[in-house]
């Protein structure tokens, strides 16, 4: 696997358009270029807000380490989910918190990853990603 | 059609009989048999675990329970069916039962998630391939051994 994962600084127009649909274009964006071939092997783009609500659980000897994320209208089901793995005997520590405090970014920072799977990535590293990805998939570039 | 759940019927073991050919019941995983075989299954599982980690999942096994449903079909001499963790909520714990009723009337049981289901020979699972035999023993109104034996004969011919 290769990939890139960075905080990056945005405008306040920006970032409300990060949260009211954006996001979701943009890891559209990158599943479409995924299925078009583009890539041999699976490439994803996921971007976290200071906004999102994230739970986070850990397993029972630390076997495994799964994060949620939720928008921030989504803040119900984020707790329906979190009162239900809390209590779940595999789990053994459950926490609910924002994106700003799982990555500590400020109110003016998103978190982005992206990241390519598979064979092919790791022969040819993260440079052919740079070469062949649209120019409107990052307009300010990875 | 059946009736609805009510929250009286929630401490009693229910009676389904629908149009699949095995009838099922609806019982807090508390009273059954399966809570002790749960317990043993994870025990077993993370054997690894530290004693205090042990604890703490006996701990919460407990609050698992409350919230926990056995879904049980009975073939033959075969029972097998899911335990399905729900919401700890009691509105929204009995819709999630009636939902899950429903679409066993129809055949099309949700999947698991972060559920178990089980064997007669009192096998806890969650392995994938698994639920598939669970889920379409239920389909085609089979015990889940007996479909197994099936379809080894379909792929040996």
């Amino acid at each position: 696997m290769v990939g890139v994962d960075s905080t990056r600084k945005c405008s306040k127009a920006e970032m409300d358009w990060l949260k009211n649909g954006g996001r979701d274009k943009i890891e559209k964006a990158a599943k479409q270029f995924n299925q078009k071939g583009n890539v041999p092997g699976d490439f994803y783009v996921s971007i976290m807000l200071p906004s999102d609500i994230m739970v986070s659980i850990r397993s029972i000897g630390a076997v495994a380490y799964q994060v949620y994320c939720f928008g921030f209208c989504q803040k119900m089901a984020a707790r329906k989910l979190w009162n239900k793995l809390r209590n779940h005997p595999e789990v053994e520590e459950a926490t609910i918190q924002t994106g700003k405090q799982l990555h500590e970014i400020a109110d003016n920072e998103y978190y982005i990853d992206v990241s390519w799977h598979g064979d092919e990535a790791y022969w040819r590293g993260w440079q052919f990603v740079e070469t062949v990805l649209p120019k409107n998939l990052f307009k300010k570039g990875v | 059609m059946q009736k609805k759940m009510t929250r009286k019927d929630l401490d009693q073991t229910l009676e389904f009989k629908t149009n699949l050919e095995m009838p099922f019941t609806v019982a807090r995983l508390e009273t059954t048999k399966y809570k002790a075989l749960l317990k043993q299954h994870l025990h077993a599982m993370y054997s690894a675990a530290s004693t205090e980690q042990l604890r703490a999942m006996d701990g919460r096994i407990e609050c698992f329970a409350k919230t926990s449903f056995v879904f049980a079909f009975k073939c033959a001499d075969s029972e097998f069916g899911m335990i399905y963790y729900l919401t700890p909520q009691i509105g929204a714990l009995l819709k999630e039962i009636n939902t899950i009723v429903k679409r066993l009337e129809k055949c099309r049981p949700p999947r698991l998630n972060l559920s178990y289901f089980f064997y007669n020979d009192s096998i806890i699972s969650r392995a994938p391939e698994k639920e598939e035999v669970i889920l379409s023993s239920i389909r085609k109104n089979l015990a889940p051994g007996t479909l197994m034996l099936l379809e080894k004969r379909k792929g040996g011919s």
